[in-house]
This record gives structure tokens, sequence and C-alpha cells, in this order.
């Protein structure tokens, strides 16, 4: 079982420490989006990086078109995940959709999570009545359809060829297949399930502390919404980064450690 | 022959090649862009460098993929290939283009810029939308032989099955008839003569119709202006006397005059409905209407009844051959089968509704070019 669930999500277990962290990531590419952030961390913690199924070197088969449907698919994978690794006090770290997904695994099983870290989170994407998410359908539509004219390439593997430094070419060959390329139904159906889903209703339910990292400006999930997630959840701090943008752990990774070392530092000195 | 060298000025180059090239700051302002791309978008320099970010360039639908996709793989890979978007220019300007970028670290101060040419593959994409139309279409052919492939299995397996069970009666009868014929009285004798006759009646009448459906595809009539009111009166002929006979009676109601078809065909499609409708009547007389009315370049017919009534997950199947929902009926499965393909070959659609034990309306449309 374990085994199954280690090679379905590609977990990678490193770093020294006891408490666990748990980084998940988000729409589009794979674990190795967090390749700036965790070496600041794998001394004090034990790091589990995953991909989600359909996503890097998950294993393709295990994808489900009707579990993953929605965002709860993902969500009873984590719960999985840390069930499986026995993983307790868990810090997770979820980043764009992979937040939504901590949010619902937390709501449903508090007892596996100590602290949730956010980064970029939105709850609904689509813009609602009451509600500024930043997107249309058709803009969703729009997406599909890049997607889609993307696909050309991958149906016959001339994949946007993506090459990495000369020195770190072992590396760069490893992924040039996998990060940030997707097989187009799984790809499409994920876009859906990320950016037609609303769970606003689950925020008002997370019990565990929660720190919501926010870009600005962020085309995908604007500060409005960043302020939106901070009211709904309870015990939340907010802090808001001095870089554009949605993906902060690529652009500015210092600026994401050095707020998440001072939240659990800040927590620990409380307890 | 003389070569001669020529110097190329590499501001020159950069300006009007003919590709088109940009530079961002990490934020995705544009703080370079050559005089190719500009004249492509339709933009003035001015209104371009330091005043547009590259997502300012973008559909919103292309901006979630440059956040999500483009950006993360520039930041971990440093280098991009053949990524396909499209970009706004001034107005209405569309420029499809595939793009190539790669990250620069400024040795100075450390910081990033990215570097990206882009080429107009306009025509390209349409041939690429032919290729993915032309694809989709593949496919449906595919789905749609595999559908065909199945019906003739289903037609090979039904059209032996029903001719064997009358071929195993005549043959039974016949070897009864051989081994104890002498000892036989005449009227028995009579009698098995007279089963093994019908049972050769149904084979003929399962080859004709089987001829009849297989025939339907090769049309050998043009199609004809005819009034809706003659064709209806051909059917009060042929059926007004039988449903009067029950106790029933047919009503016909049209708000066209003209319809454009295939008449004997045509005539078909009805002359199966209603001796359909008669067929499956319940214990009351039989009341039929029949109706012709325009619909958004359709003419639409209706055909109902308040006999027996069809099940809910019938509705489609009665439509394929041989799926009669009473086999012992006088009913040999072919008919709704017919109707479906002649109203196909009308460019039309055949439907029902229906409610156990209160009737069953069937309609179909014809299209009226």
């Amino acid at each position: 079982m374990s085994e199954q669930i280690i090679n379905r999500n590609n977990i990678k277990i490193s770093g020294s420490g006891k408490q666990p962290m748990l980084f998940a990531h988000g729409y589009g590419c794979d674990q190795h989006m967090w390749r700036y952030i965790t070496p600041a961390f794998e001394k004090e913690f034990k790091l589990v990086l995953f991909d989600h199924v359909g996503s890097g070197k998950s294993d393709q088969t295990a994808y489900d078109f009707e579990k993953y449907k929605t965002v709860k698919g993902y969500a009873d994978d984590l719960i999985e995940i840390c069930d499986t690794l026995n993983l307790k006090e868990v810090i997770f770290v979820g980043h764009s959709v992979s937040s939504i997904i901590g949010v619902l695994a937390a709501v449903e099983r508090p007892d596996l999570f100590d602290k949730l870290i956010l980064i970029g989170p939105s709850p609904c994407y689509i813009n609602k009545t009451d509600y500024v998410g930043g997107f249309k359908q058709d803009d969703i539509d729009e997406l599909i359809a890049t997607l889609e004219s993307n696909y050309l390439g991958w149906s016959s593997y001339i994949t946007p060829v993506i090459i990495g430094n000369p020195e770190k070419e072992v590396y760069a060959e490893e992924l040039k297949n996998s990060f940030c390329s997707m097989n187009p139904d799984i790809a499409k159906q994920f876009a859906r399930a990320t950016f037609l889903g609303d769970n606003r209703e689950d925020l008002f339910k997370v019990t565990s502390s929660t720190l919501i990292i926010q870009c600005h400006p962020d085309v995908i999930a604007p500060v409005e919404v960043g302020m939106f997630v901070h009211k709904a959840i309870p015990q939340s701090e907010y802090v808001l980064l001095n870089s554009p943008g949605h993906c902060p752990h690529l652009t500015a990774p210092e600026q994401v450690i050095a707020s998440i070392e001072a939240y659990l530092k800040n927590k620990s000195f409380e307890n | 022959m003389k070569t001669k060298l020529i110097i190329e000025d590499a501001e020159d180059l950069y300006q009007n090649a003919p590709f088109g090239y940009l530079t961002v700051q990490s934020d995705g302002l544009i703080i370079n862009i050559n005089s190719t791309l500009l004249h492509w978008l339709g933009y003035e320099r001015q209104e371009i460098e330091f005043q547009k970010s590259f997502q300012d360039l973008l559909i919103m639908g292309d901006k979630i993929y440059y956040e999500t996709h483009i950006m993360p793989m520039l930041l971990v890979q440093n280098e991009i290939a053949e990524i396909n978007i499209q970009l706004k220019g001034k107005g209405l300007i569309r420029l499809p283009v595939l793009i190539n970028a790669k990250r620069i670290v400024d040795s100075t101060n450390q910081e990033s810029f990215f570097r990206f040419s882009l080429l107009d593959i306009t025509q390209r994409r349409k041939y690429e939308l032919e290729l993915m139309k032309a694809r989709k279409e593949a496919e449906t052919t595919v789905q749609q032989l595999k559908e065909i492939k199945q019906d003739l299995e289903q037609f090979a397996y039904v059209v032996a099955h029903d001719l064997k069970t009358p071929l195993r009666s005549i043959k039974g009868l016949l070897s009864i008839i051989k081994n104890k014929g002498d000892k036989m009285d005449n009227t028995k004798k009579q009698e098995y003569f007279n089963v093994v006759i019908n049972a050769a009646d149904d084979m003929y009448k399962l080859i004709d119709s089987l001829l009849e459906y297989a025939r339907t595809g090769s049309v050998q009539e043009e199609m004809q202006e005819v009034t809706v009111s003659g064709i209806f009166k051909t059917q009060l002929n042929f059926f007004e006397q039988e449903i009067k006979k029950l106790g029933g009676q047919i009503e016909t109601h049209s708000t066209i005059k003209y319809i454009t078809v295939y008449p004997v065909l045509f005539q078909q499609v009805l002359m199966n409905l209603i001796s359909n409708a008669i067929k499956y009547r319940s214990e009351t007389p039989p009341i039929i209407q029949v109706t012709c009315k325009d619909q958004k370049g359709y003419t639409l017919f209706s055909v109902t009844d308040n006999g027996m009534g069809i099940p809910t997950d019938r509705f489609e199947a009665v439509f394929k051959l041989f799926r009669s929902l009473n086999p012992n009926n006088d009913s040999n499965g072919i008919g709704l089968a017919i109707c479906k393909k002649i109203i196909e070959l009308h460019g039309g659609t055949i439907w029902l509704e229906s409610e156990i034990g209160k009737g069953t309306t069937f309609y179909f449309t014809i299209r009226k070019d």
C-alpha cells in the first residue's frame, strides 16, 4: 500500500528534522517548483515533496477522471499521503490551487495538520455576484484553447523543449518532459477543477493556524482574494510580499523563506 | 564568382530582423522591443517600452498560461522554446506566435531579465486549426464506423437467428412428414404443410424487409415539391377504413402547404408510423393525430396515438434494427429503422415522447432547403 502511494505521487522525502513539512505544488508544474525554498528548511524539518496525480512524474495510470473532477480528489490523496507516511503535526505548504487542497484536507482531518502555509491562495477564481475572483468563465475557456494549441506538440512528443544550465545537464534531462508538461486531457480537466471550483465556505471551517503569503500584483490570485482568505480563516496571518507574479517561491524565494521562518518562530515562541 | 564581405550592423539586425524580439524585467515590464514586432503589433515604440508588460499583450487565458507555465519554466529552466500563444496588438490585431525565451542574469546586480524571440505563425496557425479540425473529424468518423460495425454484427446475428427460427420448424415438420407421412391422416398432414408454408412466408417477408432497408440508402427517385394535403389524403385513403372498423378515428392538420421530399420514401415513413399506431393500440379504440408545421428551417411532423406507450429506456432502441418491442406481433423490428434512415436522407431527425398507458408521439423533421 505505502509503496503504491509513494509511486503514485512520486513522493520524495529528505531533511534531517522530525516535524514534517509537506510541500504541494500548484497547477501547471510539479514539485521542482520548491527547489529554491526547501534547502532553507532541510536541517530542521522532515521535508516531504510529491507530485499531484497527473502532474510531473506521478503515476499517470492512477489518474481517475471521475475522482479528480474537483479538487476534493486531490485533498483525499493528501490525507492518504499523511496517513501512509504516518505524518503528524504537519506543516503544510501549498501553492495556488494546492492551498485550497490543503484547506479541504485540514477541514476533514484537523488532527493531521499543525499549520497551513498558503502561497497565492484563491478559494474561487470566477467572479460571483458578491465576490471578485478575477476571472470570467470565458477566460477559462481561453486557457483551455491555449492548452489545446500547445498539445499539438505534446501528442508527437515535441513538447516545449526545456533546457537547463549546461552544468546541470542531468537535471535538465530529467525535467525535459515532465516539468510543466501534462497529458492534454488531464491538463484540461485539472484546469477546470482548479479554476471552476468554489470552496469559499470551506475557509471558515479551518481550525489550524494559517499563514497567507500574497504577491502584488498577482493576476491569478489578486490581493483582494488573499484578503478574503485571511478574513475567512479564523486563526490566520497575512503577509504581502514585495514581488509581482504568482510564483514568489521562484521569483522571490528569499522573501518567502523569511516570511515562513518568521511565522514558524513566532508560533513556537507563543507555544 | 566573386564574394563580397557584408558587415551586418548589429542594431539594424536587431531592429529589422524578420523576427520579433523583446526584453522584459522579471515583473514582465517591457524594456526593449524591436521594430519588426512593433510593426506586427501596430504600436509605436513609446506606447510599449516601459509602458506595458508582456502580460498586457496577452488575452486572459494566455495570462493564466503565462503565470502557471511560462514563467515557472523560465525561472526553473532558464530557457523555453516553441510555446504557442497569441498576442494582442493595437485594436483588433491578433498575432499568433511561437515564443522562445531565455533568462539573463545581470552580473552587476544579479537581477534577472528575459529575452523573448517571437515567430509570427499566422499561416501555420491556420494550418494547425485545419489539422485539428481534420483530426476531430477523423475521430468522429472512426466513432461512427465503430457504431456501424457493431450494428452490422448485430444485424448479421439477428438475421441469422430470425431466418433460422422458421427454417428450423420447416425442417422439423418436413422430417416428421418424411418419416411418418404414410401413417399420418390427411388433415394432420395438411396442417403441417400450412405451418411450413407460413414459415416460408415469414422468411420471404423478412428478406423483403431487409432488401427494402438496404435499398433505402440508395435513392432512385427525385426530390419533388408536393402538397402536404395530398400526402395526408393518400394516408387517409389507406388507413381510414381500418381505423373506423376498430371504432377509432384519424385526424390530420397542417399549417404548411408544400414540402420538398422523395415522395415514395416519405409516404413510407407516415405509413410505418400510422400502422404502428394502429398495431400497438391499447384496449380503447385508436385515436390518431397527424400534424405538420413550420420550425426554423425545418418542417416538423408529428404522429400522436393513444396506444400502449413505450418505456422510456427504449426511446432510442426502437430506431435500431431488430429491436422490436413486441417480436410476436407480426413485427420484425425493421420499420422504424427504415423511417430513421429515410428521415436522415431528408436532413432531419426523428424522436419520440411516450407515456405507458397513455400513448406515444413520434416527431420528425425534414430540412427545407
